[in-house]
């Protein structure tokens, strides 16, 4: 009686290709998603440390009564870089305001802006540094 | 006797290729993965342990920062700096009013450090305040206040002397004079004393003044080692404020 069908070496050799295939891709796949998540993972991390290692204050403020103008002086103290944006606020209400001022680590940074009102000696203002990686530097002035 | 049929046989390949792949996966995907972020958590603790003393370094600086001119009406300032703090700290700008001086100055625990003389070009009726920052990014504003410059002249808005007595507990009495002994005060503190005692003594004059520290034992005034101290005030060229430092060993 004639034997159908594939021989005994042909089934093995079929069946361990499929074996092989399949678990080749899942191995792709596992590595992949293994190097995402740990990519993912440490990107998140760095980004703490940054967020930690940021440091950053107002130096000094300087209102200049000819021009209007209101100078502050910001010192990044920190280790990494940062973006920054400023808001003045007069009896706690806002002001003025500039945004995205990039500091360099270990430098220090002038603005100028128009604060919208005339301020007299005697006057408060408080100054409010905020950070992207959301800290913040607070600082409070008297006009002299 | 046992025999293994083909579909046994397959089925054995099959789950040693199935372990070698699961094994390799492990090997080259997931441990790789654990290292790397096991390593990202080291590198997260020690920014956190760094910044953790960054801040400590930072709450342990202290400056004394005096101002004052080489003459009356000198266009000039010297800025004197006491590192009363607990660390090495580099002063890295002085400013004065709204300009700041580039001067990257190291100093040691207790180092005593003059800096300047500064060219401020002062305006009459302008008071300039004067700041030292620090690379750890504090602001140690003048001790003494903002100076102000009125009619062509430097004027200071204190002249006096600073007695600290470190104590550990004690009553104390502190007499002064000055150089002709035309103008005595006495002071006595009010009644015990735990911890150390700051007194400040207003002056109205620079000059030479002796001041004695005594300390009450067993109903006597006994002074304190090194009274009476002889304190030399000058000003201008000169601190306008004098420390002394005294110490209760009883």
């Amino acid at each position: 009686m004639a034997k159908r069908g594939i021989s005994s070496v042909v089934a093995s050799i079929v069946l361990s290709s499929i074996v092989l295939v399949i678990g080749a891709s899942v191995w792709a796949f596992s590595r992949g998603a293994a190097v995402s998540a740990a990519e993912t993972y440490v990107n998140e991390t760095l980004s703490v440390v940054n967020d930690i290692n940021e440091r950053l204050m107002v130096e000094n403020v300087y209102y200049n009564e000819t021009t209007g103008l209101l100078y502050i002086w910001i010192f990044n103290y920190g280790d990494v870089d940062l973006v920054c944006d400023v808001y003045v606020f007069y009896n706690g209400e806002q002001i003025a305001s500039t945004l995205n001022h990039s500091i360099d680590t270990d430098s220090l940074y002038s603005l100028s802006i128009d604060p919208c009102i005339s301020l007299t000696t005697g006057d408060w203002i408080d100054i409010q540094v905020h950070s992207r990686r959301q800290n913040d530097a607070f600082y409070e002035h008297y006009i002299s | 006797m046992r025999f293994m049929s083909t579909t046994s046989r397959r089925k054995a390949i099959s789950t040693i290729l199935g372990t070698l792949i699961f094994i390799s996966i492990l090997f080259t995907a997931v441990i790789p993965m654990f290292l790397t972020m096991n390593q990202a958590d080291v590198m997260l603790e020690q920014a956190k342990i760094t910044a953790e003393n960054l801040d400590v370094a930072r709450a342990g600086e202290s400056l004394t920062v005096v101002a004052f001119p080489s003459q009356i009406d000198s266009q000039e300032l010297t800025i004197k700096v006491d590192n009363t703090g607990e660390y090495e700290t580099r002063i890295l700008r002085i400013w004065i009013g709204n300009s700041y001086y580039e001067t990257n100055t190291s100093l040691t625990i207790g180092e005593t450090q003059l800096l300047g003389p500064f060219n401020v070009n002062p305006h009459s009726g302008q008071s300039y305040q004067i700041l030292a920052v620090t690379e750890r990014g504090n602001r140690f504003p003048c001790s003494i206040g903002s100076l102000q410059y009125e009619n062509g002249q430097w004027v200071t808005p204190t002249l006096g002397i600073y007695i600290n007595i470190m104590n550990f507990i004690g009553k104390f009495k502190i007499l002064y004079t000055n150089a002709t002994h035309t103008d005595v005060l006495s002071y006595e503190t009010k009644g015990i004393d735990v911890g150390n005692v700051v007194h400040i003594i207003s002056v109205s004059y620079p000059g030479t003044y002796y001041v004695t520290v005594k300390v009450k034992q067993g109903g006597s005034w006994i002074n304190l080692p090194g009274s009476p101290i002889t304190v030399v005030l000058q000003w201008p060229n000169g601190s306008p404020i004098v420390n002394v430092f005294v110490e209760n060993p009883y």
